[in-house]
This record gives C-alpha cells, sequence and structure tokens, in this order.
C-alpha cells in the first residue's frame, strides 16, 4: 500500500513538474541450488543434488547461484550475497566468479565486509589484528561493476563443508 | 534415553585466559560434528540497480537439507601396567562418542593375546557411565555407584551398553578386570612377558535415538589395545613326572618294577633365587640354600620305599649353585631335625617320609635368570635345572592297582626380594623372603625352620593329579600298583565260604554251596522206599526257586566280575540284582526260564573297599525247577565268577536245591517168628515198627555224635539241617490200623494190644509223649529239643512192638 500510495504521489509531483523520463525496472531473478560432492577414487567428481544426498559432517556441498535477468533492462551493481549456513563452515578458496567480479566476505552476517576479514584479538602485549579463520565467515558476496543485460544469466558458486 | 553432557577442553581454557577472541563467532565443539538432525538452510540475496541507480533486492529460493547421522567412536587404552602371575589387573578403555549423535556402543568380544593372553581370565567389565545410569543394571551385574556398574559378563555388558544412549563427545569407560593365572609364565625383567587386552567396538545412532534422521547407522569398528607386563619374583617352578613300572611315558623309560619318579625344576621368575637362612635350620645343612622337596606317597597306611635316587643339574638351564643334595625326613611332617643327607646310594628307610633337594652354594646359590618361560608345574626335562629321579616300592593291598593309588607333588621354597608386585627392587633390595606354597607374600626369611604346616614343603598334596595349584607347587601325579585281578564267589554275604557241596569233593571257597530245601504248596514229599536211599517223588508243576549269592571283589584294583551260572538238565535260570534282603529286583538281567545257563557281568565292582562289604556285589539266581524234579535228591548248580581284569581269576560256588527238603522217612515191619505162626500176623503175634529218619543231603563228614546247635550253622547251609524233627505215629490214622477196631461176635476190639512197651529212638535224648504200653499213638522229638538238629547224613529210628489182638 505504502509502494502503492508513493506511487501516486510521485505521479503527481511528475505531472505538476512537466515532462519526465520513464526508466524502467529490471528484474533478476535468483536461484540457489545445492548439491554434496564427492570424488571416487580417481578423483573424478560425483555431484549429488541435496534433494537426493544423505548428508553427513564433513561433507562438502556447493551451491550454484544463478542470477537471471529476466527483464528488458539492464541491472547493474549486481551483488548477490550468498550464507555459509549454520552448521557448515566456507571452504576456503572455493567461491568461484567471473572474473570482473570480487568476493568479500564476512564475519557478522552480512554487516560488514572484508575481502581479507581480521579479527582484533587481545593479548598481553595489546590488541593485534589477525586474518580471520574460514571458519568464522558467515557470507560471502560478489561485487560486480559490470551490467547484467535483459535476458542474461551469471553464475556463482561456493562451497562449504558440514561441520 | 537421551543424557545430557557438557565437556570442556583444558587446553582450550587456558589459551582462552590469554586469548580472547573478538567477535568470534559461535565455533561447533570439534570432533562432534554437526548434530544428526539439524536442518541446513540455505538462501542467497541480491541487489543490483536500474541504470538510474535505483536499488533493488531479490531473494533466491531456499535450499533446505538435513544432516543424517554419522556415528563414530575412539577407544583408547590405559597406560602400560605391570602385575604378577597370580595377580589381577584392570585395563580402562576410554571411548568416546565421536559421532555427531545419541549413540550405543556394542563391544565385540574381547580378546586377549601376548605372551600370557591365553593365562588371563575377565573378570568383570567396569563401566562408568558420564551420567546416571540408565534403565535397570541388567542381571547378573551390579551397580557400583549412580554411574558406575560392574558386569561379570560380556554379554550383559552388551545388554548394559544398549541401554544406555550416549550423546555426542559423551565419554564412557570400561574397566576390564582380569586375572593372571598363578602359572603364568612372567619372562624376564628386560624382556617381561605380556597380556594384550584387545577391545574392540562401535556406535550405532538410531533414528529414535536421532530426531529428523531418515536411517540408523552404524560405526566402522574401533579398537584399542592394552598392553601389560608380566613379571615375577623369584621362583621354583616344579614339575613331577610318575611313570609305571615296566613302561614308558614322557620320553622317561622305567624298566624296573618300581615307580619311577623325576621332578624338574627351574626359576620361572624374572629374577634370580636367594638362599634361605630357614632352609638351612630346616634341615640342618652346613649351608642356606633353596629346597624342593616331596612327601612319599603312602597307601593302606604302608608309605612308599625309596628304593633309589639321584640328582643332575644343568647350568645351561639356570643352575649356579655349588652343591645339590639330596636329603629325607623320617618325620611325619618333615620337621626340622628329622633330615638327613642321602648316602648317594641304595634304599633309603623304610621309615622315610621326605625326600628333597637342597641347592645351595657360596655364598648365596642361585638358579639364576632363567629366561626359558617354565611355569609351575610346567617344567620340561629340557629346561630343568635340578633334576631328582628316584623309584619307589608300588604300592600293594586291594584298591592298590586302582588308578591314582598313590598321589604327590613337589613343593619348593626360595628366596625372593621384596613383595613380587614389585619384583625390580628384588634385584637391588638386600631382603629375603619367603617364597612357597601357601606362604603369604613377603614373609621374611629367619634363622627358624621353615616347617610350618599347611605351608611349603607341607602344602597339602590334592587327593587327585592334576595342574599344580600354587607357585612353587608342582603338579600331581597319580601312580598305582600293576593290575591283578581276584574275586571271590559264595553264599549270599559268605563270598569267602569254604565248603563241600556234595560232601564228596574236599572242603574249599570253590566247593561252597548254599542249600535251599522247599516244597511248593500242595505238594507233599513222599518216600516210596521202605529203606535205604529215599526214593522221592516228583513235584508235578515247575517252580520257582530264588537264591541269593553275593561276589567280592579281592583284586587289587576295581574290576568287572563275570557270573557264569550252569544248573542241571531241564532246569531254568535268570539273574537278578538283589535287595539288602536277597531278593531279586528288576528285570532279569540274564537267562531265561527254559535255559539252564545263564552269563552276566557286573561292572566296576571296586576293590580297596572302605567299608566291609563295599567291594562286594549281591546277586540273586532264579531256578526254574522242572515238574520231574523229585522229592529229597539234591540238585546242584555251579556259579562260576571271572574277574574281567585277570581272566583267570575265578571262583566258584555251589547252589543245591533239595525240593520237599532233605529228610525222608521210611517205615518197616519185623514179624516176631515166635508168635507169628506162618510168618504172618495172627492173634498173639507180635510185630516190630522200626519208623528210620534219614537228612539226605550230603555231608562232608561223619555224622557227628553231637548235632550242632542251630545257631552254629550258617543261614546258607539251613536248608541242610533239620531241626525240631518230630515223628508222630498214630495206629489208627489211616493208612495205619495197629490201632484200629474191628468187631466180633465177642465185642468191638482193637486191632492191636497197643504199645507192648514204650517206644524208643536211636537218639537217645529224644523225647515221647503219651508214650505208654497199651498207648496206640505217640509223637517223638528228636533229640529232646525242638533246636536238636539232624544235620546232613545223620539218620536215626524210632521202634515200637505191638501184639495182635486175640479177642
Amino acid at each position: 500500500m505504502q509502494r502503492f500510495l508513493f506511487a501516486i504521489f510521485f505521479g503527481a509531483f511528475v505531472a505538476i513538474l512537466g515532462p519526465v523520463v520513464a526508466y524502467a525496472k529490471p528484474v533478476v531473478v535468483l536461484t540457489l541450488q545445492g548439491a554434496l560432492v564427492e570424488r571416487d577414487a580417481k578423483g573424478a567428481e560425483r555431484l549429488t543434488p541435496l534433494a537426493s544426498a544423505v548428508l553427513k559432517p564433513g561433507d562438502l556441498v556447493r551451491y550454484d547461484v544463478v542470477a537471471t535477468n529476466s527483464s528488458a533492462d539492464p541491472a547493474a551493481h549486481l551483488i548477490p550475497v550468498a550464507r555459509v549456513p549454520a552448521g557448515t563452515t566456507y571452504e576456503a578458496g572455493s567461491a568461484s566468479f567471473a572474473t570482473s567480479a570480487r568476493v568479500e566476505f564476512s564475519l557478522d552476517g552480512g554487516k560488514t565486509w572484508s575481502s581479507k576479514p581480521s579479527l582484533a584479538m587481545k593479548t598481553p602485549s595489546g590488541t593485534i589484528e589477525k586474518p580471520a579463520p574460514v571458519a568464522a565467515y558467515t557470507a560471502l558476496r560478489w561485487v560486480d561493476e559490470k551490467t547484467l543485460a535483459p535476458n542474461r544469466s551469471v553464475a556463482y558458486s561456493y562451497e562449504v563443508r558440514v561441520k | 534415553m537421551i543424557k545430557r553432557f557438557s565437556f570442556g577442553s583444558t587446553a582450550a581454557l587456558a589459551a582462552a585466559s590469554i586469548i580472547s577472541v573478538v567477535a568470534l563467532p559461535a565455533i561447533a565443539k570439534a570432533g562432534t560434528g554437526t548434530p544428526a538432525g539439524t536442518s541446513i538452510v540455505n538462501q542467497a540475496t541480491s541487489t543490483y540497480s536500474d541504470t538510474a541507480n535505483n536499488v533493488y533486492t531479490s531473494t533466491s529460493n531456499k535450499v533446505t537439507t538435513t544432516v543424517q547421522s554419522a556415528p563414530s567412536l575412539t577407544i583408547v587404552p590405559g597406560a602400560l601396567q605391570t602385575t604378577v602371575p597370580g595377580g589381577q589387573l584392570t585395563d580402562t578403555f576410554t571411548i568416546t562418542n565421536t559421532g555427531n549423535g545419541n549413540a550405543t556402543v556394542t563391544l565385540a568380544p574381547l580378546a586377549q593375546s601376548g605372551t600370557d593372553g591365553a593365562s588371563a581370565t575377565v573378570a568383570a567389565y567396569v563401566v562408568t557411565f558420564p551420567t546416571a545410569t540408565a534403565g535397570a543394571v541388567p542381571a547378573p551385574c551390579t551397580a557400583l555407584s549412580a554411574t558406575s556398574v560392574s558386569c561379570p559378563t560380556y554379554a550383559a555388558l552388551n545388554t548394559l551398553l544398549a541401554n544406555n544412549v550416549e550423546p555426542a563427545s559423551a565419554v564412557v569407560t570400561v574397566g576390564v578386570v582380569y586375572n593372571l593365572a598363578s602359572n603364568a609364565t612372567a619372562g624376564t625383567l628386560a624382556a617381561p612377558n605380556t597380556v594384550v587386552t584387545n577391545m574392540t567396538a562401535t556406535a550405532t545412532q538410531s533414528v529414535a535415538n536421532n530426531a529428523g534422521t531418515t536411517a540408523a547407522a552404524t560405526s566402522a569398528s574401533a579398537a584399542g589395545n592394552a598392553t601389560d607386563d608380566v613379571v615375577s619374583d623369584a621362583r621354583i617352578d616344579a614339575q613331577k613326572y610318575g611313570i609305571q613300572p615296566n613302561s614308558t611315558a614322557n620320553g622317561i623309560t622305567n624298566a624296573t618294577a618300581n615307580i619311577e619318579y623325576v621332578v624338574a625344576t627351574a626359576n620361572g621368575g624374572s629374577v634370580a633365587d636367594r638362599d634361605l637362612q630357614s632352609v638351612k635350620a630346616l634341615l640342618g645343612s652346613s649351608a642356606a640354600g633353596v629346597f624342593f622337596s616331596d612327601k612319599l606317597p603312602s597307601f593302606g597306611g604302608t608309605t612308599a620305599v625309596v628304593q633309589s635316587a639321584a640328582v643332575t643339574t644343568s647350568a645351561a638351564n639356570g643352575y649356579g649353585g655349588t652343591a645339590a643334595t639330596i636329603y629325607y625326613s623320617t618325620s611325619a611332617t618333615g620337621a626340622a631335625g628329622s633330615w638327613t643327607a642321602y648316602s648317594g646310594s641304595g634304599a633309603l628307610p623304610s621309615t622315610a617320609t621326605f625326600i628333597g633337594v637342597l641347592v645351595s652354594g657360596t655364598p648365596l646359590a642361585e638358579y639364576g635368570t632363567n629366561a626359558n618361560a617354565t611355569t609351575a608345574g610346567n617344567v620340561t626335562l629340557a629346561k630343568s635345572a635340578v633334576t631328582l629321579t628316584f623309584y619307589v616300592s608300588t604300592p600293594t593291598g586291594s584298591g592298590s592297582a586302582d588308578t591314582n593309588t598313590y598321589v604327590n607333588q613337589v613343593d619348593a621354597v626360595n628366596g625372593g626380594g621384596q613383595p613380587n608386585t614389585n619384583p625390580d627392587s628384588a634385584v637391588t633390595n638386600p631382603a629375603q623372603n619367603v617364597v612357597a606354597p601357601g606362604v603369604p607374600t613377603g614373609t621374611a626369611d629367619t634363622t627358624t625352620a621353615i616347617d610350618s604346616g599347611a605351608q611349603g614343603i607341607l602344602y597339602p598334596t590334592p587327593t587327585t593329579p592334576g595342574a599344580s595349584t600354587a607357585i612353587n607347587a608342582s603338579n600331581a601325579v597319580g601312580d598305582s600298583a600293576a593290575l591283578l585281578g581276584s574275586v571271590l564267589n559264595g553264599p549270599f554275604g559268605v563270598p569267602g565260604a569254604v565248603g563241600s557241596y556234595n560232601g564228596v569233593v574236599a572242603a574249599s571257597n570253590n566247593n561252597d554251596n548254599t542249600a535251599v530245601a522247599f516244597t511248593p504248596v500242595g505238594f507233599t514229599p513222599t518216600n516210596t522206599s521202605a529203606s535205604g536211599a529215599p526214593v522221592g517223588n516228583a513235584l508235578g508243576t515247575a517252580t520257582t526257586v530264588n537264591v541269593a549269592n553275593t561276589i567280592q571283589n579281592v583284586g587289587n584294583a576295581t574290576d568287572g566280575i563275570t557270573v557264569s551260572v550252569t544248573a542241571p538238565a531241564g532246569f531254568g535260570v535268570q539273574i537278578f540284582a538283589s535287595t539288602a534282603a536277597g531278593l531279586p529286583t528288576g528285570a532279569a538281567l540274564a537267562g531265561t526260564t527254559t535255559s539252564n545257563t545263564a552269563t552276566y557281568t557286573f561292572a566296576g565292582v571296586p576293590s580297596g573297599a572302605t567299608t566291609a562289604t563295599a567291594n562286594q556285589v549281591n546277586y540273586v539266581v532264579a531256578y526254574t525247577v522242572p515238574a520231574t524234579a523229585t522229592a529229597f535228591n539234591p540238585y546242584d548248580a555251579s556259579i562260576v565268577a571271572t574277574s574281567t581284569s585277570t581272566t583267570t581269576a575265578t571262583n566258584t560256588t555251589h547252589n543245591d536245591l533239595i525240593p520237599g527238603g532233605p529228610l525222608a522217612l521210611s517205615k518197616s515191619v519185623t514179624l516176631d517168628p515166635a508168635t507169628c505162626t506162618g510168618g504172618v500176623a495172627v492173634p498173639g503175634c507180635i510185630m516190630t515198627y522200626a519208623i528210620a529218619y534219614l537228612n539226605n543231603a550230603a555231608a562232608a563228614s561223619a555224622c557227628p555224635a553231637t548235632a550242632p546247635a542251630a545257631s552254629a550253622i550258617p543261614s546258607y547251609l539251613a536248608g541242610y539241617y533239620v531241626k525240631n524233627l518230630i515223628v508222630s505215629e498214630n495206629g489208627a490214622l489211616a493208612p495205619n490200623t495197629w490201632g484200629a477196631t474191628y468187631t466180633n461176635a465177642a465185642g468191638t476190639f482193637k486191632n492191636t494190644t497197643g504199645l507192648n512197651a514204650p517206644a524208643t529212638d536211636t537218639i537217645a535224648s529224644s523225647t515221647f509223649t503219651t508214650n505208654t504200653v497199651g498207648s496206640y499213638a505217640f509223637t517223638d522229638l528228636v533229640g529232646g529239643s525242638a533246636t536238636y538238629v539232624v544235620a546232613p547224613g545223620c539218620s536215626g529210628t524210632v521202634t515200637f512192638k505191638v501184639t495182635v489182638n486175640t479177642q
């Protein structure tokens, strides 16, 4: 309802001021899939969708995030954010991304981000900064300056290990 | 029941005191994993903007999955421990649930290996749970506390474990309490023997115990091995060999008629033996030493006599002494002052009760370290350091050939160090402790003779052969005399009876017999002969007569005895077991009512009876006497008893059956030629009647002048002896007519005038009734007493005269 009232108010405001430029809204559809990652004796990778996998501690899970611009308008500043679910830890170096993107991690559920998160630790000699262990990661995101063209998709993936 | 569990890491806490983490998110406990049943939910979001930098948000679908059971466990054994033969240890295993959920633990059967693994026996499993034990404690387990339970069996232990569901990271301890046999080998201090206890287990996480999961799972087996060292104080292991006369056993050939004993000894401990002053005081020897002795066996109150003895030593097997001397004692208890050094040849005095060997040296004779892995009761000759060989006389008498007539063992005393729970100190501590069977560990050596009862050389000898029962005690061996069977067979309760069954053969214990006189109901034995040998009438109907007999094993071992019965032709023979009263019982053991022979073997008849009749067996022979058998005649059946072990050993008894009894009466009359004109009974004729009574049974000797009293007659011959014989005469009782009446014109008169004079009996002591002149009837109590006996072969005659009436 608020959005509706805002549209009415905004339309009235434009009508009063004169001709306006129409901005189309891009629509990005985000899909998430998970699969159990196993390797056979020869090292070949085998993926089992989580829906049919028996997950146990120590298992490696790969999540695929696909962003699809389903509109006719470009989507800029696309920043997919993925979680490290409770009960899992981020698998170091597992995040894949488009070449134009960079990956940032959060230790506080997405409040703050850093490519190399660190922790302040108190020691007898004072507070020092230490790289945060990957086990402390709670979320990650891909920051991309490229625009996602209409009807295009971009995929990201990362892995977590069940604790 | 799911149990709460908390844990902490000491190391982690210590670190936290130095370094505190700022803004560190919660991290799951290491080693436990994400709990089974946990849902892992994931959802991605995205922001983006349009060309006007309006920011939009997109949210993905949720991906949810559930963590399943991943059971696992670890088993950590306790640290190395040390025990001694005969000791008890507890190996504690720590079992940790390292899975991601609530699990139960299942133990595989415990396995114990190592050089002494076979000597270990689990006594109990003591389980300690992190929280109070769940559910009832299954029998036969017992609760030791709220959290601790002891189970004597592996099966009960697993039942208990199955009742207790442990959460992730829970720690359960299982203490395996085991006993080590006292005869376990010890090894050396440098290379001790070992007991390795293996515990293997699995953990199972069920769906019921782990909500949210979809399948139960069982972990791979985890295992832990606890190793314990086995060492021992110095000791003397001994093994005794007993070899029967003229035989070979255990590679030892005994070519003599005596029993050979060989005693092999060695120090099976982890440290050297030490000499004892108490041994010196016992033997009165010039030097201290170690000593092993053998209490000589006895049987029937007679102690075996040592015929010869010799001792040998082997330095290669650890002998380090300077002398090994044979001693013997003449004291029943081997008391101090009773011991004498053996001369080295010949027999010991018959009064010797112990034989032993003193091993001594200067200053301390020792066997030395022996790594031959001997044990009490297990010292092969090849490992023997000091070997005693001696020969003893065999036992004699009943039962002497039964197995294990002689049972004896060797007991040893030696010096050890400190209590053998800490054998290392035995090497460095000069204290001399006594090591001997029955002697408490740590008993100090003194200058007082070591001859306490039930200890040391007086350690009780078992009654049966077997393994060693204590440290420094050998195995017990059993020996006996050579087998010699011998049997007796005779009348009921008198297997050794002597007699002559027919009065002709010489009296012996092969000719003894049981006489049975019988008169079937309705049968009247009648003598049809007027004089001499009676001619009896036939029974007319077959009848059964039971005769009890007794066999006795008078050989020197438990034996079987076969009885073979042969009755006259036409008889039937059956053999029965006997009641204590001599009556048949149960079904026939052998024979039929139509065959005159039967054979049966009584097995396992003991010898060496502890009671007068323990080596005897009663049996009953049932004879079917044919209808054609005639009165007054003895029918003789022979019964031969034969030893099973010695078939030449036999003994015979006889059963003699006399239909109608042995007594036959014959009656005759003589007419007086002077008064009986023409040789016939005419009025005035004097007739003399003679009633002869004859015991027709065979007599071994002439009729005794004075018949024996009835009480002096063995019951098995009573059937041959007639007593309380009353001869009755009645002239008016048919078919007699000399007292009958007749009638003529002159009136009614008797056929005779009655007794012309009182009747007489050749047995002068006989007494009569109504025996007066003119009497027509009288009775004669032969011998004048109811107990007077007319012995077999004896006879007498009653005579009286009457005159034919002249009326």
